[in-house]
């Protein structure tokens, strides 16, 4: 702090940790549900039937399961609130209440609210499409702007917890949540504020959504076989996963339960091409995430793989994977939870990263399901269709999106206060 | 590259050494000036839909806005990217970034391409291309395009960036509404300070919203019909506009070293958010986000020379950013010269905080302030505006204010470096 | 009903879907927005809703600076037996 009372940062670099988790996905409201969920390898894609402006299509997706918008807001509230934003204000919620903080606590400026989203209010968009594409009514609803503002889900969190720290969104389209948390971890551990709720949401299970996925040749026809032969592509997938993260000190003054440390991160780009990926960039974001961690690659025991379920993203993945790893990449288990959840783009990777704490929780690493086989391409421990029991003390959370952006985070347990 | 003995490095001090723009004053960091210095607006009525297919239920309509004038109409296709045309917001990225590696010279090939890290900001995206996607789909029950995906994609301007030059550091993409860019190149400045990059591309992007978008935001009643007319007495509302800055940032001993221009320092950045309201503008938000930035450059708010506001000309917006600068520059406030550029190029949403980023840097480089056309001005607003000619910047520190939409603000102090 | 009493129960569905919680509060013609609790941005879609209800221009021409219930639909009133002259003129 400076005379003034302000923050300035000098640069000395807190450790960073993560004291609260919260998700919302095809497998439940609630981290915990989802978990139990994960262990008894159920799936939460299915056959949905999506239908819009006169048109309809099934296809399989995974869409949030067990959630009432009645339950968790009003109904004035949900006039201004696309699902992108309910599902990241209730995993927000659940986060914030497992960190044991409230609304208030602390000083609201050094807490920051930096979350990804790829597409932000779609549901609002694809609606004013409509009305205006095939009802022919040409007024716009002024609701449209700040419904399918991209910052919506950012601004009604710091609303609600009064969190006046730096706040943004990230959108990286199928890496948004991992960028959002890699900013976040770099905003606390240079002293800028000193928690954060971070992650990502996102609402994609639509027509034009769909439409605009097939198009890319992108998507399956049948379900996520990440790593597996006969994969034929990414499921969507709607959700948030949310974490508060904090600097170490912070959460060791107020006796925090923590849940992991955030180690390091790794950020890199292809610069090659806008929808397939390259192994270079990943493998280098895998690098310099171990690299900023202090972690030796022998010592990581689990990877949260990015694991579309695309023939490409497969391949080239396990390719970095094994350029980072070395021999190392055989002994590890990588497994990819979008089996389970879906791709929910912009929110799948706090879903994702929220998976990976449990996993390191309980010592068991959450599996891949629906594998049929080993692929040629794919030849490493995907933790096929069981969960398996194993120690994880060091665990990495990863995704490469399109356009080539890549992120990395890395989690250690049992850390020395 | 970034590794654990750079980040617990002491920071270093982040100049901008290379600067591009494509915007509705100039296509170039000179045509730019030219524009500036001239207080010549790019404002104009414009017919902002004209396509007619058949099925189409849109008409074309006309609405005062700052469009882009050097750049073909319709999807852009540029020699760095031969795969495909890009939707408008990424190309004017783009444009701007080949103008601005060429100004840092960083030619291709050049080594420090494969490490530079890459951060735009983007409120909207690729607005276009979506309104395009949803009239095939919804008004002619056509498949979608399979470029749909990556045109429409919010990250298209940092990853076509990326892409165009080869650079291959941490790349993506930031929204905070109207303090998009200025969040954008105050993160990556941060990258930069802390070792985590050792050259940052940083700016934004925005092309005008399609016609869906952009007739919701004229329902919203905040659009002005007449001019964009900041801290005037009869000021009305904001003028949209497009276009994309960019800016390379390096740290500062390392451009000295080379012997390459120093256009000005990025000496502290403020970040924060109201946390009150979506539209009503809040003054404690803004001073505590202009407070930080001066802390953050460890400089008194006694040395600001130049204030190049936010400024979008709507009755509580200036009001309120009077206000915060009372509060600030206590009794200097109505003595210190501001001006807010977006009479001249409007309000370009994610873009606008590079542009005036640039702006600001270009005056504290060369030592004039951008002025403003005058204006009947409001007697409750007592500020000193800088109008119709530049003035002579006296100081070395100038500050630059975005104010976003939904309450998420970001300030940007510059400092002149001698040469 | 009367069409007086037509508008005014429209522009009531209008307020309530902008906020469904004053579906339980009694409105009245003499109701100000403000005591509503409506913001410039909730003010803008109850304009957008009665425009799109009636299919009118109310902001194109400056109309919606009403402050009651009873001067919005007087405004609606006007604007529709403008519209009906018209289509008699043009007949």
């Amino acid at each position: 702090m400076n005379a003034n009372g302000l923050h300035v940062s000098n640069g000395a670099p807190h450790r960073v940790v993560i004291t609260g988790i919260g998700s919302v996905s095809s497998l439940g409201v609630g981290a915990r549900p989802m978990w139990s969920k994960m262990m008894d390898s159920v799936c939460g894609i299915r056959p949905t039937r999506v239908t819009s402006g006169g048109l309809e299509a099934i296809f399989p997706a995974a869409q949030v399961a067990g959630y009432d918008p009645l339950d968790h807001f009003t109904a004035d509230e949900l006039v201004w609130r696309d699902p992108y934003a309910q599902f990241a204000v209730v995993a927000a919620r659940e986060a914030m209440a497992d960190a044991g903080l409230k609304a208030g606590d602390g000083d609201p400026s050094e807490l920051a609210v930096i979350l990804g989203s790829g597409g932000g209010g779609e549901h609002a968009r694809e609606d004013a499409a409509v009305r205006l594409f095939v009802d022919r009514k040409l007024r716009l609803n002024p609701v449209l702007v700040p419904k399918t503002n991209l910052q919506a889900s950012v601004g009604f969190i710091s609303i609600e917890f009064g969190a006046t720290g730096p706040s943004f969104i990230v959108s990286t389209g199928c890496a948004a949540a991992t960028h959002a948390v890699a900013q976040a971890f770099l905003v606390v551990r240079h002293g800028l504020a000193k928690r954060a709720i971070t992650g990502g949401s996102e609402a994609p299970v639509m027509i034009s959504v769909l439409q605009a996925f097939q198009a890319a040749q992108v998507l399956s026809t049948t379900t996520c076989r990440p790593f597996s032969r006969d994969r034929d592509g990414m499921t969507l997938a709607e959700g948030a996963g949310v974490v508060v993260i904090e600097s170490l000190e912070s959460a060791r003054e107020r006796g925090a339960h923590i849940y992991a440390e955030l180690a390091g991160v790794g950020m890199s780009a292809d610069a090659k091409n806008s929808v397939h990926p390259a192994e270079r960039g990943p493998a280098q974001a895998l690098r310099i995430a171990l690299d900023t961690a202090h972690i030796r690659p022998e010592e990581v025991a689990y990877i949260n793989a990015h694991g579309t379920g695309t023939k490409i993203n497969d391949r080239v993945e396990t390719n970095a994977v094994k350029m980072a790893f070395g021999d190392h990449a055989r002994k590890l288990a990588i497994s990819s939870t979008k089996s389970m959840h879906g791709h929910a783009f912009g929110g799948v990777g706090g879903i994702e990263l929220v998976a990976t704490l449990l996993a390191m929780e309980s010592d068991v690493a959450p599996p891949t399901i629906n594998y049929l086989g080993e692929d040629d391409d794919c030849d490493l421990d995907y933790v096929p269709n069981e969960p398996q029991p194993r120690r994880i003390e060091t665990a990495i959370s990863q995704s490469f999106a399109f356009g080539g952006l890549n992120a990395v985070v890395v989690l250690k347990r049992d850390i020395e206060l | 590259m970034a590794t654990a003995r750079s980040l617990a490095r002491a920071p270093r001090r982040v100049a901008i050494s290379g600067m591009g723009i494509v915007s509705p004053i100039g296509r170039g960091v000179s045509s730019f000036c030219r524009a500036l210095r001239e207080c010549r607006s790019g404002i104009a009525p414009r017919t902002l839909f004209d396509e007619t297919y058949p099925s189409d239920p849109r008409q074309p309509y006309a609405h005062l806005a700052a469009a882009v004038e050097d750049v073909p109409p319709g999807y852009v296709l540029l020699d760095e990217l031969p795969m495909f045309a890009l939707d408008r917001f990424a190309a004017y990225a783009v444009i701007a970034a080949r103008e601005a590696l060429h100004d840092a010279g960083f030619e291709n090939g050049d080594a420090r391409r494969a490490r530079a890290a890459v951060i735009v900001g983007t409120a909207v995206g690729g607005d276009n291309s979506r309104d395009f996607a949803s009239h095939r789909l919804f008004a002619r029950g056509q498949k979608a395009h399979p470029l749909t995906v990556v045109r429409t994609m919010v990250n298209a301007a940092a990853s076509g960036v990326s892409i165009a030059f080869g650079l291959g550091g941490p790349v993506f993409n930031i929204s905070s509404a109207c303090a998009s860019s200025a969040h954008a190149i105050g993160e990556a400045a941060r990258m930069v300070q802390f070792g985590f990059s050792d050259c940052a591309v940083a700016g934004g992007a925005e092309s005008l919203p399609a016609y869906t978008l952009f007739r919701s935001w004229q329902q919203m009643r905040v659009l002005s019909p007449d001019g964009c007319r900041p801290f005037a007495a009869d000021r009305n509302g904001m003028v949209l506009g497009e276009g994309a800055g960019i800016v390379v940032l390096e740290p500062l001993d390392v451009v000295r070293a080379r012997g390459g221009h120093v256009y000005a320092e990025v000496a502290g950045f403020g970040m924060t958010a109201d946390a009150r309201d979506w539209v009503i503008p809040d003054v404690d938000g803004m001073t505590r986000c202009m407070e930080e930035a001066l802390a953050d450059a460890d400089v008194g708010s006694e040395e600001i020379a130049y204030v190049n506001a936010h400024g979008t000309s709507t009755d509580r917006g200036d009001a309120a950013e009077t206000e915060a600068l009372a509060r600030l520059l206590g009794v200097r406030s109505s003595r210190v010269p501001v001006s807010s550029t977006k009479a001249l190029h409007g309000h370009a949403l994610g873009a606008t905080g590079a542009f005036e980023a640039i702006a600001t840097a270009i005056g504290l480089d060369e030592g004039w302030i951008p002025p403003m056309p005058s204006a009947e001005r409001d007697p409750k607003l007592e500020l000193d505006l800088v109008t119709d000619r530049p003035r002579p910047l006296e100081g070395d520190v100038a500050i630059s204010n975005s104010f976003g939409f939904g309450g998420l603000n970001a300030s940007l102090v510059l400092r002149r470096v001698p040469h | 009903m009367n069409e007086l009493e037509a508008i005014e129960q429209q522009i009531y569905d209008a307020i309530r879907k902008v906020k469904p919680s004053l579906q339980t509060i009694p409105l009245a013609p003499e109701t100000p927005f403000e005591n509503l609790g409506l913001e410039s941005l909730e003010r803008a879609i109850v304009v957008f809703e009665l425009e799109d209800a009636y299919d009118l221009s109310i902001l194109d021409e400056s109309l919606d600076t009403f402050e009651t219930i009873a001067e919005a639909r007087d405004v609606v009133l006007m604007l529709l037996g403008r519209k009906q002259k018209r289509a008699e003129g043009a007949a």
